[in-house]
């Protein structure tokens, strides 16, 4: 039985973190489809995020409100973000375009040690600590609420892109960049909005952490690079690949750390980065595979 | 003698038929000319040929030798190269390296005797050298040698490509769309330059929209629409075909 | 026929090694102060480092974030050899040189058959999968804890003992790198690399085979960023994994791009400039009134970056080398052409 515990616990684990990888790795690929930019700074807004809300939340405003206006800062400093670093340089190259968003987020790191301090911080779970048992393994309540919310984002995701005239603008753009801009859509615009939105979610993803795993100012750069590695195995352009991609590193992650070491818990995620890379460059869930592109 | 042998050619992308069932051959040390209304198959036709995607079907031999299914390097190797309709000059190298950089196939020297400078490296440097200046002075360039390439006016930056494809002494060369951007001035010393260097034994295969251009330098021309050859013959019988005079009538250019 | 004007740019960087030269021996009898001699021995390890980038990254227009694993590589190599096993340090260095070459050839050949950014993001997963071994292979590197008693380097019976002895080889490895680099640049591999960067499909059209020259790039700086590593290694006597973090590779990242990497000298004015702005922030920062934690460290560090590469994307070597070199071309032309008329 204790076997079969340890694998729920697993389990359970990897599925939290996978739906915070998922969040941030649907921004990674909202903002990499749209822009072409490959945005190193994206684990840096869930860094803000979380700790913006805990700030506000000790500052005495109850938690709903914290999450929500957090959320909207950092959706504010994403287009900020977007108008002042990307905009002016869109015409660069890709390689310029990368070192400039690993700038920005060196940018962020260090705004918040000037606010925040080195220390870690935490944020009092959602809805209380006491644990659930099933199946013998302990499940936390905010092990329940990152997953909710994360679906629950999702499916707000799916919703906007293909319902709302504002979503479907941006996905024509990713599908045609050049008609869409006939229909009067203007690329631009859809930049900024895709950066911003990215960085709501990625915001999200750091709140729903942050009583999970506390919040500091370094927690961003490996949240952004795991759920980058999510997004490349889903092969860069499909958002639900980037999602189930997200949940199978989370897993993968939470049973190295199981049944290895934590020490190789990330070089086992970037070892998979690697192997989806080399042979499965369109990622994991793409029909062709190996094609040159 | 046939120099390129085009047989039964086809490109099919995820259902669309490009190209279909595409032969002709070109003659050593003639200027053929590939033709069409927009969307015909041409710069397909001339993909294939350089190795950018490999044909649905069909063979390419150059010299009764296979090179469909080689990739882009390997088809320069075996004597082919290009110029392109939207120019691709390495903007930010002189215009003497971008031409040096064309002999890069008559050439061998490695990392090891370049970095360490040895003998055969410094000798091969002032042979790609001379050279380049020779072929510079002929097209009037060397003033602006030393100038970073994308300086150059839209025609100058033409002729640096054209001079870039033919110093490696190439068996064919493609040109994608030449005249374009050109002004009449220009379009007239281009098309008296390639046909002086036809004159010195160089073969041409060229997609073009002015039809005063083709009908002036091409000795042969292959007329495409919609994916299939319609036409082919010299400049006289193309511009008394029916068929192409139908296909063209339905598009914006007219002969 | 006359070449003067096509070598102008080759002399010139000749001439500029043999400054360099000069001013590497001169320096500790003009400074002999072992603060700066100590600085400089780290300066020339970075240029060699970035000297080596800016040929991958300024010339080939390939981008890394993985080199401070290859710097790591050299580094824990010469450790291991001459430290676990007694080798001669010579053995060190080739060790770490072979290892080197043969990690970017697995790294680089799948892929260079990708598109652009995925050597990126295959060297960052690169790097982070090298600092685990580091970190957990205990038995052979010491893990987190170090690695302790690394011997000094020694080749032909001359043991490099005192700082100095590191100054002269680190920079002399360093001058012999700028002058193999300006021949390289110099030649038909050279002018292959820069013909991948300008346009991949022309440089296709005239039978470069980019991936076996893209490779060369690769290996020529992942070999630069392993000697650097190894003689750290010999100078320091002390390694741990740490120092060879991602965070290493994006500084490295960030000197070439502060010196510009389309120039020769581009990797060690960066080197240069950011070991200076780094001791002078240590200075500055206390006087207005924040901590040393090297937070205000990596806030200017990254503005800096978004800035030049907004505003100077060729660094500020590049930007001061095209306005020298073309600006007095342009007028040549121009000269002539009115002598002309």
């Amino acid at each position: 039985m204790e076997s079969l515990s340890q694998l729920m616990q697993l389990l359970f684990s990897g599925l939290t973190i996978g739906s915070i990888y998922a969040l941030i790795a649907i921004g990674f690929v909202i903002t990499y489809n749209i822009t072409g930019v490959l945005n190193f700074a994206q684990g840096e807004f869930a860094m803000l995020g979380a700790l913006l809300t805990i700030s506000m939340s000790s500052a005495g405003l109850p938690l709903y409100l914290a999450v929500i206006v957090a959320i909207l800062i950092v959706m504010m400093v994403g287009g900020l973000f977007e108008r002042a670093a990307i905009y002016p340089a869109r015409k660069s190259s890709v390689a310029t375009l990368i070192i400039i968003t690993i700038g920005v987020s060196f940018v962020f790191r260090g705004a918040a040690i000037f606010i925040w301090g080195t220390q870690p911080h935490s944020l009092t779970p959602f809805s209380g600590n006491t644990p659930i048992r099933i199946f013998e393994a302990v499940l936390l309540p905010q092990s329940l609420w990152a997953v909710g919310i994360s679906l629950a984002a999702l499916a707000g995701m799916y919703y906007f892109f293909n319902k709302t005239y504002t979503g479907k603008a941006v996905t024509a753009c990713v599908m045609n960049r050049f008609a869409a801009q006939l229909m009067g859509i203007k690329p631009e615009k859809m930049s900024f909005l895709s950066i911003s939105l990215s960085a709501g979610l990625g915001a999200l993803a750091g709140i729903i952490i942050a009583p999970i795993s506390g919040a500091s100012y370094q927690m961003g750069l490996m949240l952004g690079m795991k759920a980058f590695i999510a997004a490349v195995i889903g092969g860069l352009t499909n958002a639900p690949a980037a999602v189930l991609g997200a949940f199978l590193i989370g897993i993968i992650e939470a049973f190295s750390e199981g049944y290895l070491s934590s020490g190789y818990k990330d070089a086992v995620s970037f070892a998979v980065l690697l192997l989806v890379l080399f042979f499965m460059p369109n990622g994991l869930f793409s029909k062709k595979s190996g094609k040159r592109v | 003698m046939n120099l390129l042998e085009i047989k039964n050619l086809s490109k099919d992308f995820g259902g669309v038929q490009a190209v279909q069932d595409v032969t002709f051959t070109i003659q050593e040390g003639s200027i053929s000319a590939l033709i069409g209304p927009n969307g015909a198959g041409k710069t397909t036709v001339f993909n294939m040929i350089t190795g950018v995607f490999p044909p649905s079907n069909g063979t390419i031999m150059l010299h009764s030798k296979k090179i469909s299914n080689k990739k882009p390097h390997q088809i320069a190797k075996e004597g082919i190269t290009r110029t392109f309709q939207n120019l691709q000059l390495f903007a930010d190298m002189t215009v003497i390296e971008n031409i040096m950089a064309g002999m890069h196939l008559l050439t061998k020297t490695g990392v090891w005797n370049a970095g360490f400078r040895l003998p055969s490296a410094k000798r091969e440097e002032q042979y790609i050298y001379d050279k380049s200046m020779q072929w510079l002075m002929r097209l009037n360039l060397d003033q602006e040698a030393y100038l970073p390439a994308g300086t150059l006016s839209y025609g100058k930056q033409r002729l640096v490509e054209i001079a870039r494809a033919v110093i490696s002494h190439p068996k064919l060369i493609l040109l994608d769309e030449p005249m374009a951007g050109l002004n009449h001035n220009e379009s007239e010393k281009l098309a008296d330059l390639l046909l002086e260097m036809k004159k010195e034994g160089q073969t041409f295969l060229l997609v073009e929209h002015d039809m005063d251009i083709v009908m002036r330098v091409a000795d042969h021309i292959v007329v495409l629409d919609h994916g299939v050859k319609i036409a082919e013959g010299t400049p006289d019988e193309i511009q008394q075909n029916d068929t192409v005079i139908a296909a063209y009538l339905g598009s914006e250019v007219t002969i | 026929m006359d070449t003067k004007k096509f070598t102008r740019s080759y002399k010139l960087n000749l001439y500029g090694i043999a400054l360099l030269l000069f001013a590497v021996i001169i320096f500790p009898f003009l400074v002999p102060s072992n603060y700066f001699i100590s600085m400089f021995i780290l300066i020339g390890l970075y240029g060699i480092v970035c000297t080596g980038l800016v040929v991958l990254m300024g010339h080939t227009g390939q981008i890394s974030l993985g080199h401070a694993a290859f710097y790591g590589i050299g580094a824990y190599s010469s450790a291991i050899v001459s430290g676990k096993y007694d080798l001669p340090p010579l053995m060190g260095v080739i060790t770490g040189i072979l290892i080197a070459c043969i990690v970017a050839l697995l790294i680089g050949i799948p892929s260079f058959k990708l598109k652009e950014h995925y050597l990126a993001l295959a060297t960052l997963g690169f790097g982070v999968i090298v600092f685990t071994f580091l970190k957990e292979w205990t038995s052979l590197t010491g893990g987190l804890n170090g690695f302790f008693g690394i011997p000094p380097f020694e080749v032909a019976g001359f043991t490099f003992t005192n700082d100095l002895s590191y100054y002269f080889i680190v920079w002399a490895i360093l001058v012999i790198g700028l002058w193999f680099v300006n021949n390289l640049i110099h030649s038909r591999t050279g002018r292959a690399l820069k013909s991948i960067h300008g346009s991949e499909s022309a440089a296709e059209s005239i039978g470069i085979n980019l991936m076996t020259f893209k490779l060369k790039a690769l290996i020529i700086s992942a070999v630069f960023a392993s000697v650097a590593g190894s003689f750290y290694a010999h100078y320091i006597s002390f390694i741990n994994p740490q120092l060879f973090e991602v965070m290493t590779s994006i500084v490295f990242l960030i000197m070439v791009v502060i010196g510009g990497s389309s120039s020769l000298w581009g990797g060690l004015a960066g080197a240069i400039i950011y070991v200076w702005l780094v001791e002078l922030l240590k200075d500055w920062v206390p006087l207005l009134g924040f901590s040393t934690g090297g937070e205000f460290e990596i806030v200017f560090f990254g503005v800096l970056l978004v800035v030049l590469l907004i505003f100077k994307p060729k660094g500020l070597m590049g930007s001061w080398m095209e306005k020298k070199l073309f600006l007095s071309q342009k007028k040549n032309v121009q000269n002539k052409k009115g002598a002309a008329l």
